[in-house]
């Protein structure tokens, strides 16, 4: 998901309108128009803050697009789980610049790989060592 | 690099699992087999992450061509183990293929598939066409012609009507 969907997700879901957020979080209505039809992303880190605090989500949860996959692997597996995830992305991806597979096909793959990947790490546990488990 | 080494390769495979089965070579190298139903296209892949070696085939394909499927992620995984797991993905869909490792997977996978007493005794049938031996021996024309292509290798007498295509599975 983009920026500007999960914006649009959370604003509904926290029942606010694009000016009361605007308000809310000191920036003018136009801000919040462009934020939200994905023309402009907000240029201070700050305001993904007072975004997260006002609509009540996780700052990664705004910062990160498309990857609710890295923020789990994040959360689950710390941030060696992280760099992993963004590789497995970054891989698909070149994988998908060779250009044969058709669009249904990528995102099939896609998702299929993020469960894959989520799989082997739930395997690879028996390989950690007892004292390192929680 | 020695001639035949495709073939000894999969005289090792079968006398070590004792088996022509793709899928019980698969499981006995302990992979982890799915079928997805979404592809419209893609026939297969193999992954490796975190030690644990996924080969995933597209459960739309009929029965004969999962099998060669298998057969061939299969290939890929015994023998090009340490490219998969340098770079997991790249290259190893059946279709973003280089030359030299689909070709050493589908040597892998005639040989596997197909018994070399089979060919020799449906060869020596008179009433027998390249294509009915292929559908009798349940495996397509452009695998057949890697078999043949290995026999003749090995100083059999055979010729091939069909060229090799590395690609074919990408058709």
């Amino acid at each position: 998901m983009k920026f500007a969907d999960k914006l649009i997700q959370s604003r509904i879901d926290a029942g606010l309108t694009q000016a009361e957020l605007a308000k809310a979080i000191s920036v003018s209505l136009r801000t919040i128009t462009n934020y939200e039809t994905g023309n402009r992303y907000p240029k201070k880190r700050e305001v993904y803050g007072k975004l997260a605090q006002v609509l009540n989500v996780d700052v990664n949860y705004l910062l990160t697009e498309n990857e609710e996959f890295i923020t789990e692997a994040t959360e689950k597996y710390g941030s060696r789980g992280a760099v992993q995830a963004q590789e497995v992305l970054e891989q698909a991806r070149a994988l998908f610049a060779g250009g044969d597979l058709s669009e249904n096909d990528q995102l099939v793959f896609l998702h299929e790989i993020q469960g894959l990947y989520l799989d082997s790490k739930e395997h690879a546990k028996k390989f950690t060592p007892k004292k390192y488990r929680k | 690099m020695r001639k035949n080494y495709i073939f000894e390769e999969v005289c090792k495979t079968i006398k070590k699992h004792k088996t022509r089965n793709p899928y019980e070579l698969l499981d006995a190298v302990n992979v982890d087999i799915r079928e997805s139903y979404s592809y419209q296209n893609l026939k297969g892949y193999c992954y490796i992450a975190n030690r644990s070696k996924f080969v995933i085939i597209n459960g739309l394909l009929a029965p004969a061509e999962k099998r060669i499927v298998a057969a061939h992620e299969a290939a890929h995984l015994i023998l090009h183990r340490d490219l998969i797991k340098a770079a997991p993905l790249r290259d190893f869909t059946l279709y973003d293929m280089t030359s030299s490792t689909e070709y050493e997977a589908n040597l892998f996978t005639a040989d596997f598939l197909i018994e070399d007493e089979e060919i020799n005794k449906l060869s020596n049938d008179d009433d027998m066409n390249y294509f009915k031996m292929c559908q009798i021996l349940h495996t397509s024309p452009d695998l057949m012609s890697f078999k043949l292509f290995s026999l003749i290798q090995r100083g059999h007498n055979y010729n091939m009507p069909l060229p090799m295509d590395s690609k074919f599975l990408g058709k």
